[in-house]
């Protein structure tokens, strides 16, 4: 009796040495079926963020102004000016992360500047629109003049023609344009300006699209959840202004990055060419 | 020996237990990499695909094929004749311009659809001012000058060119009180890209080449002919002349 169960628990021993043996191969395919899942959601999360700039830059891709995607310095969203966005503590950005800003612009509704009148530290514009459109709903532009490109918002006056309407507005803080120290009494052209957004990751590795107006943050959306750390790169392809944006992706310390391309087609003008196009020709 | 065949059943049926178990765990394994490895090699497809895409476009990035896609952008005609033709590229014009720091123009109002700069230079000193150019008195430098722009208005109130082809081009409106040439022989061309070129006293002068968005007032008589263009953009920037006359304006 004695020596049967021996016997056993030895052929036991055999059989699980055996299917150890068997299975161990299966081991490691699992844990090469781990890796590829983490490499997967890599690719994943990449990708996502690329498809994102990408609409960024097919917007850009609508006009020739030179007002590219903005990277920003490692482990902060800043304004031009060196100030800081404010973000909750849960929102707050990876010291490690690298973001990226950009707007996209409505060109169906650019509106031609007819008078600006000085109102302190607000400008009063009568401007109309070039299109058949109806005066622009949203009150947040880009203000072109012969000096360079601003952001300006506010309020609109009552219409007072089928395309034409008052506006007071101001100059506001923008994450992509910088402040002019200039008046903007000289302004000729407003490009309403649809969003304002920003790419980052959070300190929990969360993906986050924040749109901003004005300097303050109105949406702060959360994109996926990804085990990896990234980083933006601006890279200038030509003198004329074309340029290249490469993420970088790090799954892990030691691993090799994975580096995804958005890139934009159309050289860029200056605002007096770009204004020359727009208005300065007989219609 | 019942109970040996007992403790056999029971080991029969534990092996089997243990072996479903770790069948199972391998189907699944099995199951969820193959379905990792057909996304990734989806993944790897669809990204070399983007790349390709990309090195095809970077194929195709030549100056030509931006200005012409520029143009297809704004709608404008003929990109062939802009690749071949630049005459003035307003983009690198003002690169190097003399800056006017400082003279910040202090109106209240500003009526009207011209270009006007928020600085205001007094003299050009040769070449491109990124602002108004505002002189009363012309300097010998910008007598000198076979061109001078501005990205706002120009306004001069004696001028006497001395080079044997004159350009002015102003982003707004461009005024001279008196306009004197040297000779009739001498080329001049007046270019307002947004608003009115107003020549209030011309004399010794031949042909003048001049463009202006808005209006053109020459007066005192003192030319021999005026030779419009309707579009400056087309003439100076595209290089396009659709008058054979003004060949000569766009060199």
């Amino acid at each position: 009796m004695s020596s049967s169960l021996l016997e056993y628990l030895i052929a036991l021993c055999l059989t699980s040495f055996l299917s150890w043996l068997i299975f161990q191969p299966f081991a490691v395919l699992k844990r090469i079926d781990e890796q590829i899942a983490t490499e997967q959601q890599i690719i994943e999360g990449g990708l996502l963020l690329r498809e994102h700039l990408q609409y960024g830059l097919m917007n850009y891709d609508t006009h020739r102004l030179d007002i590219s995607p903005r990277v920003h310095p490692r482990g902060s969203i800043r304004f031009p000016s060196g100030k800081s966005l404010e973000l909750s503590d849960s929102t707050e950005v990876d010291s490690e992360a690298v973001p990226v800003s950009y707007l996209i612009l409505n060109f169906s509704r650019v509106l031609r500047v007819h008078q600006t009148t000085k109102n302190e530290e607000q400008v009063l514009v009568y401007a109309c629109g070039i299109g058949d459109d109806s005066p622009a709903e949203q009150f947040y532009f880009l203000s072109l003049s012969v000096d360079g490109i601003g952001v300006v918002a506010g309020v609109r006056q009552e219409p007072v023609a089928s395309r034409c309407s008052s506006y007071l507005l101001r100059e506001v803080p923008s994450l992509v344009v910088p402040l002019r120290s200039s008046a903007l009494l000289y302004m000729r052209a407003l490009i309403p300006i649809t969003f304002e957004r920003t790419l980052y990751q959070d300190s929990s590795g969360q993906l986050r699209l924040v749109s901003t107006r004005g300097g303050e943050v109105v949406e702060n959306q959360p994109l996926g959840h990804y085990p990896f750390r990234l980083e933006w790169e601006k890279k200038p392809l030509s003198v004329d202004g074309i340029s290249m944006f490469h993420l970088r992706v790090f799954g892990g310390a030691d691993s090799a990055p994975y580096t995804f391309s958005a890139e934009h087609t159309l050289s860029r003008v200056s605002s007096l060419h770009f204004l020359t196009y727009l208005f300065g020709e007989r219609s | 020996m019942r109970s040996e065949q007992g403790i056999m059943v029971l080991f029969v049926l534990l092996m089997i237990v243990l072996a479903s178990f770790l069948l199972a765990q391998v189907y699944n394994t099995s199951l969820s990499a193959t379905s990792n490895v057909q996304q990734a090699s989806h993944y790897k497809r669809a990204r070399s695909k983007v790349v390709s895409k990309l090195l095809r476009s970077s194929q195709l990035r030549g100056v030509g094929q931006r200005v012409g896609k520029a143009q297809v952008q704004l709608q404008l005609h003929t990109a062939k004749s802009t690749e071949e033709l630049p005459i003035l590229m307003l983009s690198s014009l003002f690169e190097q311009a003399r800056t006017c720091p400082g003279e910040v123009f202090g109106e209240e109002e500003f009526l009207g659809t011209s270009f006007r700069s928020s600085f205001t230079c007094t003299d050009s000193f040769g070449g491109a001012v990124s602002g108004n150019l505002q002189a009363q008195q012309v300097s010998a430098e910008l007598r000198n000058n076979a061109f001078v722009a501005a990205l706002g208005y120009i306004a001069l109130a004696q001028y006497e060119p001395l080079s044997q082809e004159v350009m002015l081009l102003a982003g707004g409106d461009l005024s001279i009180d008196s306009l004197v040439c040297v000779s009739e022989e001498q080329r001049i061309r007046l270019v307002s890209l947004s608003g009115s070129v107003v020549v209030r006293n011309i004399s010794g002068c031949g042909v003048l080449g001049v463009s202006a968005v808005q209006d053109v007032y020459v007066l005192g008589g003192g030319y021999r002919e005026i030779v419009p263009f309707e579009s400056s953009l087309e003439t100076f920037v595209l290089g396009l002349s659709p008058d054979p006359r003004v060949s000569w304006i766009t060199g």
